[in-house]
């Protein structure tokens, strides 16, 4: 058993790339749905998607049109063609057709691509872990669609030979329509969003005091319109907590302090003022929050390794006496 | 006569005499009534005092924050403007420092009023076309956001020309920030400086000079700072129907952004707002920017060949007019791609 010493900076690093992963989440799904909508193509998202035979199952993203196109989240962590093939003949049971991966490995000779769902290159694997939901292919087709890019470029010549004239990607700014989307947003972000929210309540006529008061209520009101509509109620139960994470997340900064039981938040206002990035800022609040759990749990486990490596001091025959 | 007319009438006096001084003038928005005032400068930790002289005129004393210095005048009720006229004793400088910071203070309770750089090239060109007028332009000031304003001198007795302003904003890439000139009609002149950020300094001018000001340059600012906030009310995001709808502002920057472009708009509106950097890569810039004045937030998006504004739930028109000409002091060339009705 070996343990290792939790470094900060990597749980930094772990930290901002979750944020940064949801973002990217979020922008992808949302303005692509958006797109698509556009495009007179009707998406759903987080809605059943009813099997020909069996149990429905649930896509993370569900496009479909008179001849349909359907984004499922399913993906598989391997890259081999047998397996990816195996994964597509499966999908046939669905009245749509997939291909799902990694952007490397393709078998889609038979199908025409008409919609892409594209994430930044690095985004890639923690899309997976955080929406169980990678860079997904949906395939069928009989016209073409060009989605517009307004960020990086595709360089992978098999993609980009697939889309004539060009592939073009998702509209960024759809990202502040809706701030949250499914799966658990990262704390730092939803703070931060939340912070955001507790501002924008602030009493209209009250420019000057040290402090502002925010009903609880009224927070609510505002976060459940930051989750797109297509959110089930299940998933609005959860939010609850989401928002109570993130207010005693806020609290323990010191910017604001919630009164959980009376239902109000108070707002202090010169409290992070000087703070120069907020994400950022958060984000090493976080980071240092866990890394100080990650060092109490390191030294609980080394004291426990500690014990068991302790040689038993040997008795002597006269002790038993 | 009217408390108007009468204190236009004195400041036409005074200034048409020998014992002129530069008079500051502000032209604000304002988000209190004028009763309540002095209560909220008190909450800001200034001072106001005032006193009703007539129908909408009041004689008007402030006194700063730090050093608690006082400065006097009038302040004008135009109703959803206000204009603020501020006597120099001292030096003219300190007098309008001490007012911009005053008013600084009093952000949001007061806020400044701001048209754009071609609009004050269009209240210039107004100006050339009045009749047996004679605009004799002294200076224009151009400057960065990160350093002192530049002076340009113009050649005496060579005529106003919008287009060599343009030129020289352009090769500089500074913002235009003021023009000084003395405007001559019929028997009568006067003598100012115009900012786009809605402070005058009217320095001199013969008979009727302050009214004459006050007519063909003051109420054409006032009209179009009131369209400005026209145009950017109800931006805010709006849920119908259990979809969000958001209204963007659209800037034009003329050049390429790039990410040092989005690195130092970042930091310089750190400076003024709480942000929070979302995506600072290459070549898109996301930021969410909190006003902790009024509680304003908005998110922008940097791109290589534009800067998109979307409020959030909370987008006061006044606050999108600062975050706004805080933009165009970096890039000040970059134009509101809607025309403005």
């Amino acid at each position: 058993m070996s343990l290792t010493y939790p470094e900060l900076e990597s749980v930094k690093k772990e930290v901002l790339t979750e944020v940064r992963a949801y973002i990217d989440a979020i922008q992808v799904l949302s303005s692509l749905q958006d797109y698509l909508r556009g495009e007179g193509i009707e998406c759903y998202i987080e809605k059943k998607l009813r099997r020909k035979v069996g149990d429905p199952k649930k896509p993370d993203l569900l496009i479909c049109s008179e001849n349909y196109v359907i984004v499922d989240h399913k993906y598989t962590e391997s890259e081999n063609e047998t397996t990816l093939a195996g994964k597509l003949e499966e999908m046939k049971e669905y009245e749509s057709i997939f291909l799902l991966g990694d952007g490397k490995s393709r078998s889609d000779k038979e199908f025409t691509a008409e919609v892409v769902m594209l994430t930044p290159e690095k985004s890639v694997t923690f899309f997976k872990r955080l929406l169980n939901c990678p860079i997904t292919w949906g395939y069928n087709l009989e016209r073409e669609i060009v989605i517009k890019q307004m960020i990086g470029a595709v360089k992978d010549s098999k993609i980009s030979s697939l889309f004539n004239p060009d592939l073009l990607c998702s509209m960024a700014e759809e990202i502040s329509r809706y701030k949250f989307f499914i799966s658990h947003p990262p704390l730092p972000y939803a703070a931060c969003e939340v912070y955001h929210v507790l501002w924008t309540l602030s009493p209209p006529n009250q420019f000057f005091g040290l402090e502002f008061e925010v009903k609880y209520k009224d927070i609510l009101d505002v976060f459940n319109t930051l989750f797109p509509p297509w959110i089930s109620g299940e998933a609005k139960q959860l939010n609850l907590r989401r928002l109570e994470e993130a207010l005693e997340f806020l609290q323990s900064t010191k910017w604001v302090r919630w009164f959980k039981t009376e239902k109000l938040v108070i707002v202090y206002r010169n409290k992070g003022r000087n703070i120069g990035d907020l994400l950022s800022y958060l984000v090493d609040y976080c980071a240092k929050v866990e890394h100080a759990k990650r060092v109490i749990k390191f030294e609980k486990e080394l004291k426990k390794l500690e014990q068991m490596q302790k040689p038993i001091a040997q008795k002597k025959l006269e002790d038993f006496a | 006569m009217g408390a108007l007319a009468q204190l236009y009438f004195e400041l036409d006096r005074f200034h048409s005499s020998q014992e002129a001084r530069p008079l500051h003038v502000f032209s604000v928005f304002p988000k209190i009534t004028i009763d309540s005032l002095s209560r909220f400068a008190r909450e800001a930790g200034v001072d106001a005092i005032l006193e009703n002289v007539g129908q909408r005129v009041y004689k008007f004393d402030i006194t700063s924050a730090r050093k608690r210095q006082h400065e006097h005048g009038y302040l004008v009720d135009h109703g959803k403007i206000w204009n603020i006229l501020i006597k120099t004793v001292e030096s003219p400088t300190v007098a309008g420092n001490i007012v911009e910071r005053w008013l600084e203070r009093m952000y949001p309770a007061i806020c400044r009023s701001y048209i754009q750089s071609s609009d004050l090239l269009n209240i210039m060109d107004d100006l050339s076309k009045v009749k047996d007028s004679k605009l004799d332009m002294r200076s224009y000031v151009l400057r960065a956001h990160d350093s002192h304003e530049t002076v340009k001198k113009w050649k005496s007795n060579k005529p106003y020309s919008r287009g060599d302003i343009e030129q020289s904003v352009r090769r500089e890439g500074q913002l235009l920030e003021a023009i000084n000139f003395l405007f001559h009609v019929e028997q009568t002149y006067f003598h100012v400086r115009i900012q786009a950020d809605g402070h005058f300094v009217f320095y001199e001018g013969a008979q009727y000079c302050f009214s004459n000001f006050a007519r063909l340059i003051l109420s054409k600012f006032n009209e179009m700072t009131l369209m400005n906030h026209k145009f950017f009310s109800n931006r805010e995001r709006r849920v119908v129907d259990g979809n969000a709808e958001v209204s963007r502002i659209y800037l034009d920057p003329v050049k390429k952004l790039g990410k040092t472009d989005f690195e130092r708009l970042s930091s310089h509106l750190s400076m003024k707002y709480s942000t929070a950097v979302l995506h600072g890569g290459n070549p898109w810039l996301l930021l969410n920017i909190i006003d902790r004045g009024d509680g304003s937030s908005f998110d922008l998006h940097g791109y290589p060949s534009e800067i998109q504004i979307i409020p959030f739930n909370r987008g006061s028109p006044e606050s999108l007019m600062r975050l706004i000409h805080g933009i165009y002091e970096l890039f000040p060339l970059a134009e509101i791609k809607e025309k403005m009705q």
